[in-house]
């Protein structure tokens, strides 16, 4: 069996030494399967840190269901991946508001009858992670993030939680499960830093390295965050120099 | 804004259309930003049921 | 073998268009290949290069391919087309680059201290928009036409209003604190402050400004139809205002042409009561003595010369009969290098519109009737663009040949095509030219050009003549494009107006013999 050497972990990556089975290796990123029936991930793109993930210099050809080791013994923690609430800066409404409307994108539209509601969107979709997915761990990952005074239905996420084994993949679910959770990817994380701060090209960079990432996961995620963040904020609406938002 | 002051600050642009016009003005540093405009392509049932979404968080 | 496809309500701009259709032609086999909005216009131009349209049912919103290649080739070179149209070949495929925003309100987030839209979107949507930019408190610069005149004098009032200018529609050309948008030429700051009506007049008038060591600060486009007595010159007036008010500033011009009387008389006094020197350019106006504190001119050069020396406390009238005498020995030297060549009409083939229009004057003086897309006079006008007769002018800048496609300025194909078609018309005898560079202009526009002359087919070719519209400063490097043109055995000449006199009096002169 392989052993791998990762260099570099997320603080929620427990397991020092174990034993994981490959469930698909792409170029840069190796997801596996723990013991515990959770998504570990190994990646080679600093960029892709996400939670369980350790960053690796590289690794060998895996086929699925192949069995590896990974050693973390000593390894540093490179990401930590729970959400950490912030105000959101409500200048930036202009831009988020758009993401709202990539479902009207013939491969997203789907998703458009469920927006108020998006526990129906579980497993629904295109995408090697449904869209629908996408959108939700958007969602979550928005209202776990922005402080607001508003109070949301936690019973939703509940309601989700229990559905996921059933209506959609295990590696889509996990992803689900980790948003709910209140964890989060690096990418998710740097638009959240920019979006509570007032530099612009932080926040074109970190909304560009989501949009372009996966086909259309990252756009239903984006979609998701935004509509999450309007759900958040449905108290405390800024008004902008006296005119009318679009 | 005004075209006084347009003219006493200098071009600040939001540019909605041809990309060269954004690349012409960023070589000579001024500040721009590129709008990727695209035509509304959904049905007016699938507007209506986004817009309504924002128009109900609006409040 | 010549095919067509139609693509149902996609919407693609124009560059992408442009460069699918020159990936597909890069395919071996591929003789042909067009990708275009499917308006009536197009739909000509693809008949009259022998794409079979005439069953096809398309509106404007529809995407047409042609397509020339074998038939066994045809299914893989349309599936090319679709699959460049949705993943361009071209664009970088970084994950990492990034994120332009997608509508007015999130640009303004980004950029809360914008003062200017510049919306270059189909005239259809672009109206609505620049709509939003005044109601977001931003000046506008509306590069689109097929905007209505209605929609135009509404947006105006709506600027009048707050305080903002609109310019345009069809504005192609501004310069502000020296910074150009749209297409426009590298040129110095000075004190010199221009409002035109005409793109390629604005940037010609600031062509011919730097040759002579001028600088202009500002340069503000109102759009063709501003001096109309409907719209009542309302950008017009706004812009002179303040120009007046700028201290920087020492002599105003108004570049365009004749406006409706009235408003005529609210341009002419509010350039006499600046308390600065102004200059009048009303092109295809004859001659009017000057007043005090306005200058009139006729021609963009004349407009220059009489600015430089304005500028430089020098006598305007004794530069103007310099410029005179300059013109005769063009005139002279014309007639003499037209006296050997085989043929008997002028042809020009125009970018720049205001520039066509110039030289079509030009032409007219020495020539008599000179027909044209965009002629003088409404019985000059050519029943089809693509079959020019007797002495013509084409503008392939006009609404017909712009529609879903790119402007001649920025892709130089389509002209150059039509170029080598009426060069190896025999009875041809001079082909006109303005090659416009600077931003937004194509990266190498004599290319194409020289490239169509150097594959003509003709024994006892046509003269060819041209004017390279540019400045050291320019991207495209004036120095090259010139050794281009020159090398293709092309006379070049400083000024649109010197080269349009060469031309008509090479013809001319012929005709005399």
């Amino acid at each position: 069996m392989i052993s791998l050497y990762p260099s570099g972990k997320s603080s929620d990556w427990k397991k020092d030494r174990k034993v994981f089975t490959v469930h698909s290796a792409y170029s840069s990123v190796l997801n596996l399967a723990g013991e515990d029936g959770r998504r570990y991930s190994l990646i080679t793109d600093g960029h892709d840190f996400q939670p369980r993930s350790a960053l690796i210099e590289a690794f060998p050809d895996l086929k699925a269901s192949e069995s590896v080791s990974v050693i973390l013994e000593d390894v540093g923690i490179s990401y930590d991946p729970t959400i950490v609430r912030e105000k959101v800066n409500p200048l930036w409404r202009g831009l988020w508001l758009e993401w709202l409307d990539f479902l009207e994108e013939d491969m997203l539209c789907c998703l458009l009858p469920f927006v108020a509601d998006p526990g129906q969107m579980l497993g629904l979709g295109p995408g090697s992670t449904p869209a629908g997915d996408d959108f939700i761990a958007g969602f979550a990952t928005a209202l776990g993030w922005s402080e607001s005074e508003a109070s949301w239905n936690s019973g939703e996420f509940t309601a989700i939680l229990e559905r996921v084994d059933s209506c959609t993949t295990w590696f889509s679910g996990e992803m689900v499960k980790d948003a709910v959770d209140g964890m989060i990817w690096l990418r998710g994380q740097q638009l959240c830093k920019a979006l509570a701060g007032g530099s612009s090209s932080e926040a074109l960079t970190a909304v560009g390295q989501i949009y372009g990432s996966g086909h259309l996961s990252g756009r239903a995620w984006l979609a998701g965050f935004s509509a999450g963040l309007e759900r958040s904020l449905s108290h405390s609406v800024p008004k902008r120099n006296g005119g009318q938002f679009s | 804004m005004s075209l006084k002051s347009l003219l006493n600050n200098g071009p600040k642009v939001i540019n909605i259309g041809m990309e060269r016009f954004y690349s012409d003005l960023r070589e000579q540093e001024v500040e721009t930003v590129m709008v990727d405009w695209k035509p509304p392509l959904g049905g007016k049932e699938l507007l209506g049921k986004l817009r309504k979404i924002r128009g109900d968080s609006v409040g | 073998m010549k095919r067509v496809e139609v693509f149902r309500g996609e919407y693609y701009d124009s560059v992408t268009l442009m460069l699918v259709a020159k990936e597909l032609k890069k395919i071996e086999g591929v003789a042909d290949a067009t990708l275009n909005m499917a308006t009536q216009a197009n739909l000509h131009i693809m008949a009259y290069a022998s794409f079979p349209v005439d069953s096809i049912a398309a509106s404007p919103d529809d995407l047409i391919i042609g397509i020339d290649c074998s038939d066994d080739l045809w299914p893989s070179v349309l599936e090319k087309a679709k699959t460049y149209l949705v993943s361009p070949p071209w664009k970088s495929r970084e994950v990492s680059t990034e994120y332009n925003p997608k509508s007015l309100e999130g640009a303004l987030s980004v950029l809360p201290e914008a003062n200017l839209a510049l919306i270059s979107l189909p005239g259809r949507y672009a109206a609505a928009q620049a709509s939003r930019a005044l109601e977001r408190g931003l000046n506008v610069m509306l590069y689109s036409d097929n905007v209505s005149l209605e929609e135009e004098i509404r947006l105006k009032t709506l600027a009048k209003e707050k305080g903002l200018l609109v310019m345009g529609p069809d504005c192609g050309t501004a310069v502000i604190s020296g910074k150009g948008l749209g297409f426009s030429n590298v040129c110095p700051t000075g004190p010199v402050g221009i409002v035109s009506a005409s793109g390629t007049g604005l940037q010609e008038v600031m062509v011919q400004l730097n040759r002579l060591g001028v600088g202009v600060k500002h340069g503000l486009g109102t759009g063709g139809r501003d001096v109309k007595s409907s719209v009542g010159g309302i950008s017009s007036l706004a812009a002179i205002d303040a120009l007046k008010d700028d201290s920087e500033i020492s002599v105003i011009v108004a570049i365009g042409k004749p406006p409706s009387p009235e408003v005529r008389q609210k341009i002419t006094d509010s350039l006499k009561s600046s308390g600065k020197h102004a200059v009048a350019c009303f092109m295809g106006e004859s001659a009017r003595s000057d007043e005090p504190g306005l200058r009139y001119t006729t021609g963009l050069e004349e407009c220059a010369v009489v600015t430089a020396s304005l500028v430089r406390g020098e006598d305007p009238q004794l530069a103007r009969e310099r410029l005179w005498n300059d013109y005769r020995e063009v005139e002279t030297r014309g007639r003499r290098e037209g006296a050997g060549i085989s043929g008997r009409f002028l042809r020009g083939l125009f970018s720049g519109g205001t520039l066509c229009y110039e030289a079509a004057q030009v032409a007219g003086e020495l020539l008599g009737e000179v027909y044209g897309n965009a002629p003088l006079r409404e019985e000059l006008k050519l029943p089809d663009s693509l079959d020019p007769i007797e002495n013509s002018f084409i503008d392939y800048g006009e609404d017909e040949f712009t529609q879903g496609r790119l402007h001649p300025m920025i892709d130089p194909s389509f002209r150059a095509s039509q170029l080598k078609i009426q060069a190896e018309d025999p009875s041809v005898a001079v082909v006109l030219l303005d090659i416009v560079l600077g931003y937004g202009s194509a990266a190498n526009p004599s290319e194409e050009i020289v490239k169509a002359i150097n594959s003509i087919d003709r024994k006892n070719g046509p003269l060819f003549v041209a004017y390279v519209c540019g400045t050291e400063g320019d991207p495209q490097v004036y120095g090259r494009q010139i050794d281009l043109l020159r090398k293709a055995g092309v006379y070049l000449f400083e000024s649109n107006r010197r080269a349009a006199i060469f031309a008509a009096a090479a013809v001319a002169g012929k005709e005399k013999r």
